[in-house]
């Protein structure tokens, strides 16, 4: 199949395989929702107290999220390859890839990174549109002076729901719909550096999502989309379900993160250097690495609350000598760049639509991918100014408003380029382009409103306000969501190979924009005027601008509608799409649109950067070589020239896996010294009552060091091709570590169940628990598949997997080392 | 594919005359805006009951006033650019008949500007707010009346220690510096009397000074909670009544305390604790 096609893909249908229905999207719903009842009714039967509704509901969900992925089949490959079963072959890979299969695929565990893109894409228009259906209740409600609608209660589990959904989905809104599409093909690959760990980080989200709604019918939960303790530790059972929703969001988010990172480093095309990188590609990579570092520090402050509540610590109770600024500074340390994790990819996609649309090169790439790399790096320092008033560290200010006020400059370069790019171009206003031009528009107003609450004076008036909610609604829908839709509409055709309603396409944007508008400016002045955040019940001094804001919000529900019926009758029946239809130079518009199974069937020569209108020279970015070379079975990629090609893929994988864990180990560290400082009268120490045993401790540290010690010297049996050393080192330290794990159990078996732990006893607690379950337990299962590929034989030519899994095993005894010392010697 | 190299349209006459353009409508935007700045802003505000109150208003003003041509420079490139150089899509439709326009890459020397101008205007912002931090913090009253304010679900109770009254309403002498120390009795709350641009987490176990603040206005405010605490923190508000200092001291006694401590030497008053500071003990 030639990649320069002709201008319309001409699709012959081909022999349609069997539909599958074990494992697919129902075999996973029947095998989750069943196992999901079974464990609630053991656990509810077995535990009685307090804490019997939350330990039976987190049973519940961790049930449904480990059988969904059964039943859907995502653990088949990991079984089948611990169990010694033949590498896969092409055809194989082909078929799980999707090969010749119509709709259904998209319905099952499929590892083609388009066809998870497209999974992605709809769950985001659907968690758009449930998110969106929230803020329009909010919008009726805060209409009118009384609380008409909803009650107090309702009222706060919309605005967490509302909040949550529209995190969680402008997160991923382009680095898991553009990122998994377009990042492959765009840097010359045939698909991710993980195709299955691809798919599995879709299926995670999609676990999650049934979790959270469950909130809403479990009393849902009273504390917004922040989950502040100790309000969290205080409220009903639809807080457990926020909590793993977190959970398994940032499972999700550090696994994306690891493959998109991995693959954009190892898989670019022969010329596509860093510096002809498209702003897209910079924009996602950066943000989903950024995503992995800053995460951790959530899932933290949310399983610290969740084990306050299923099992009694008190990490956040004051009276135990836990303290709520814990759950602050960890919140806000990830709450902070996680805003840049949202922004970066809207800009990549906004730099990499302007100079399309205006047909000329990108004013100052450089700048713009520095100004990237600065916001990452300094978005990092400047978690601090939302705990401006929280009394936890007001010295900290002034440096913190330093920190945030420089942070507008590298954003600063983003909107010299904009303007250096649209100056004396050739300009038209294409949809994506309309939506690119409101970025800038909105993006700037969010942007000098920031100013404001950066200033410590004047954040003393504007914090909580709904001055503050104007702003961020700024900068992100104004920004960042009308940064999707520039993207959306642009890469639409590309993706499923119809064009929208230009009219239509229009229509939404003017309804969109001047809604937004409409909405966001009374509420900037209702700010002024001293309304708070979160009011159930607005006051008579702002109703009028609460009712033009509610006013302008049926404009938006207009657009949505537009957009809505825009996307059906054109993703249906709309025009067929051009190969280029645009006129971009990066390297999909050298593509069939939609794109074929198979990207790039000869590989991909970059000769020119990706901006370089107005120099004559071709007018794509690249061009497939002439010679045709084989294709990797197992990567789709064709093999680069030198040798260990996968090794280097693993190893950075693991690194990138390491990282995100050890944000989340120094989390605790740090946490642990946090509380310890904080605890000037002395209540931070070992109480006899509820404290587990440091011995066990002590033990389980000392196995895990064992096990690393074994492991490595059964590795240096690779060396001296000596595969009994090999096979006897690796199963001993298996061995060792699941007796650690049985030492974590009984450790943490011995804290006397009832009784609620002391902030001390909390760290011990959480140090075994988390031990147990994330270290030795991926150890250990993770351990046994490659036992069972190595005895039989079939591991040969890989030592890189025994490396990987080595440098875990230290990385997991390391750490056990640390958290004693500091139990040990912190008192 | 390749297209012949088009010659660069040369950056004078045409070039320039649009950056002159540009620029003049952008001078004359300016000064409407900053001017409607001066005008309109105050106007919007809420009058201001303190000097740290009144800080902050001036600095909105002032960052307003900054912010406003900052923006126009972008928007009014932005539109010119769309009216200007908009072209309408080719007559075959065809993309590759779709003309380029010219290569201009950044110069050093814009660079440098661009840098050094939006480095400044955000050390400027800091410099602000430095000067006001300091001015709360370091360089406030040497004493200060203290009132120990408790927020629970889902109430204020306002206590003056030295002067054994507690109550619901925030009563407060006019023209008398007051520190608030704030603590929680249960979840997370945050005290907020915006009039007098003062506003401090309620932590529980934790008691937080305030800055110092002298109310320099008479009459009817509002604490309302900022911190989002549960079901009723919609409803979390109490009165807040700035009044002169004889009727304060009439409200004391009326309400069962020690109001011969206001006459007294120092009137009530201590050396207020820094700002922000964390407190174990109430004196």
């Amino acid at each position: 199949m030639s990649t320069v096609a002709d201008t319309h893909s001409e699709v012959t249908p081909p022999a349609r395989r069997r539909r599958v229905l074990i494992p697919s999207i129902l075999s996973g719903l029947v095998l989750g929702l069943v196992a999901a009842i079974v464990a609630g009714v053991v656990v509810h039967s077995l535990i009685s107290g307090a804490r019997q509704a939350d330990d039976t509901m987190v049973s519940a969900y961790l049930a449904w999220f480990i059988f969904f992925l059964v039943g859907i089949g995502a653990w088949n490959f990991p079984i089948k390859w611990g169990l010694g079963r033949p590498d896969t072959t092409h055809e194989q890979e082909l078929e799980l890839a999707g090969k010749d299969e119509g709709v259904w695929r998209y319905f099952r565990f499929c590892t083609d990174h388009k066809v998870v893109g497209i999974q992605y894409l709809v769950t985001v228009l659907v968690l758009f549109l449930v998110g969106g259906a929230a803020s329009w209740m909010i919008r009726l409600e805060q209409a009118r002076t009384g609380a008409k609608v909803f009650t107090p209660a309702t009222y706060n589990t919309l605005v967490g729901m509302h909040g949550l959904i529209m995190i969680a989905t402008t997160i991923i809104m382009l680095s898991a719909v553009i990122g998994n599409y377009m990042v492959p093909i765009m840097i010359g690959a045939n698909d991710m550096a993980f195709p299955r760990l691809n798919a599995l980080s879709y299926w995670m989200l999609f676990t999650a999502i049934p979790i959270l709604l469950s909130a809403v019918v479990l009393g849902g939960f009273p504390t917004g989309w922040t989950g502040y303790a100790p309000l969290a530790d205080q409220a009903a059972v639809g807080m457990d379900a926020y909590c793993m929703t977190i959970v398994i969001f940032a499972m999700s988010i550090a696994l994306g993160g690891i493959n998109m990172v991995t693959t954009v480093v190892t898989m670019r095309a022969p010329g596509m250097t860093w510096g002809r990188l498209p702003t897209s590609v910079w924009g996602i990579t950066l943000s989903t690495l950024l995503g992995l570092i800053v995460f951790p520090a959530f899932m933290t402050a949310v399983v610290l609350s969740l084990l306050d509540r299923t099992v009694g610590t008190s990490f956040y109770e004051a009276s135990l000598g836990g303290n709520n600024w814990l759950y602050e500074q960890l919140f806000w340390f990830m709450g902070h760049p996680e805003v840049y994790v949202i922004l970066l990819p809207a800009l990549g996609a906004v730099c990499d639509v302007v100079p399309v649309f205006a047909r000329k090169p990108l004013f100052a790439y450089k700048l713009v991918v520095g100004g990237e790399i600065g916001i990452v790096v300094l978005s990092m320092a400047v978690w601090m100014h939302h705990l401006y008033w929280s009394g936890a560290n007001l010295p900290l200010d002034l440096p913190t408003m330093l920190s945030t006020e420089a942070i507008s400059i590298p954003t600063g370069l983003i909107f010299f380029a904009l303007i250096g790019t649209l100056w004396r171009g050739r300009i038209r206003l294409e949809p994506p382009m309309l939506f690119a031009l409101a970025f800038i528009f909105n993006f700037l107003i969010g942007g000098v409103t920031g100013l404001y609450l950066a200033d410590v004076p004047t954040d003393a008036i504007f914090h909580s306000n709904m001055f503050t909610l104007a702003h961020f609604h700024f900068t992100l829908v104004g920004g960042t969501v009308f940064g999707f839709l520039a993207a959306f509409y642009y890469w639409f055709p590309k993706m499923t190979g119809r064009q929208l309603d230009p009219w239509l396409s229009r229509l939404h944007f003017w309804l969109f924009e001047i809604g937004f508008l409409g909405v966001f400016i009374p509420l900037f002045l209702a700010g002024i005027r001293g309304e708070p955040r979160w009011q159930a019940d607005i006051s008579p001094s702002v109703a009028t601008e609460n009712l033009i804001s509610s006013l302008f919000a049926i404009l938006i529900v207009a657009s949505v509608a537009v957009l809505a019926y825009n996307i059906l009758s054109s993703w249906i029946s709309g025009k067929r799409a051009e190969v280029n239809q645009w006129g971009g130079r990066t390297l999909e518009w050298t593509l069939p649109s939609p794109v074929p199974l198979v990207n790039f069937p000869h590989p991909v020569l970059v000769t020119e950067g990706p901006y370089d209108f107005g120099s004559g020279g071709s007018r794509v970015m690249g061009r497939p070589t002439l010679a045709g070379a084989a294709v990797d079975a197992a990567t789709f990629a064709a093999p680069a020239p030198h040798e260990g090609y996968r090794a280097r893929q693993v190893r950075y994988a693991t690194f990138l896996l390491i990282l995100s864990d050890a944000v989340f180990v120094l989390a605790v560290y740090l946490a642990f010294v946090y509380l310890h400082a904080l605890n000037t009268q002395g209540q931070f120490k070992p109480s006899a009552e509820s404290t587990p045993s440091m011995l066990g401790i002590v033990l389980v540290t000392a196995a895990s060091v064992l096990a690393a010690c074994a492991y490595s010297w059964g590795q240096r049996g690779l060396r001296t091709g000596d595969s009994r050393r090999v096979c006897t080192g690796l199963t001993l330290a298996w061995a060792i570590s699941i007796a650690a794990l049985v030492g974590d159990v009984l450790t943490f078996g011995g804290l006397g169940y009832s009784v609620p732990l002391h902030a001390y006893g909390s760290f011990m607690a959480l140090f075994v628990v988390y031990h147990a379950v994330r270290h030795l337990l991926i150890g250990v299962l993770v351990g046994a598949l490659v036992l069972g590929r190595l005895y039989s034989g079939r591991l040969a030519g890989r030592d890189y997997v025994i490396q990987a899994t080595g440098y875990w095993f230290w990385w997991v005894a390391i750490t056990a080392v640390v958290m004693t010392v500091l139990i040990a010697t912190v008192k | 594919m390749a297209v012949e190299a088009p010659a660069i349209p040369p950056a004078s006459s045409d070039g320039r005359s649009h950056v002159r353009r540009v620029l003049s409508i952008w001078a004359v935007l300016s000064v409407v805006f900053v001017a409607l700045t001066f005008l309109v802003v105050p106007l919007v505000e809420r009058k201001p009951a303190s000097s740290v109150a009144g800080f902050a208003s001036l600095t909105d003003l002032v960052f307003t006033a900054v912010a406003v041509p900052v923006s126009l420079f972008v928007w009014v490139f932005v539109f010119y650019s769309v009216f200007a150089f908009r072209e309408k899509s080719p007559a075959s439709g065809k993309v590759e008949d779709l003309e380029d326009g010219p290569p201009l890459q950044a110069k050093p020397g814009q660079q440098i500007a661009w840098l050094a101008v939006t480095t400044a205007l955000a050390f400027f912002t800091v410099g602000w707010g430095m000067f006001g931090f300091y001015k709360e913090t370091t360089k406030s009253a040497a004493s200060a009346l203290v009132v120990n304010v408790t927020g629970q679900e889902w109430t204020w109770t306002y206590a003056y220690p030295k002067l054994g009254v507690q109550s619901h309403v925030l009563e407060l002498p006019l023209g008398k510096p007051v520190q608030f120390r704030v603590t929680s009795d249960d979840v997370l709350h945050g005290f907020g009397l915006a009039a007098l641009g003062i506003a401090m987490d309620a932590n529980p176990g934790e008691w937080v000074a305030t800055p110092v603040v002298t109310p320099d206005k008479a009459g009817t405010f509002e604490v309302r909670c900022i911190e989002l605490c549960g079901l009723y923190h919609t409803f979390m508000s109490s009165q807040v009544r700035v009044v002169p200092p004889s009727s304060f001291a009439a409200w004391i006694k009326a309400s069962g305390g020690n109001s011969s401590v206001l006459t007294s030497p120092g009137g009530g008053a201590q050396k207020p604790a820094p700002a922000g500071d964390e407190l174990e003990e109430i004196t």
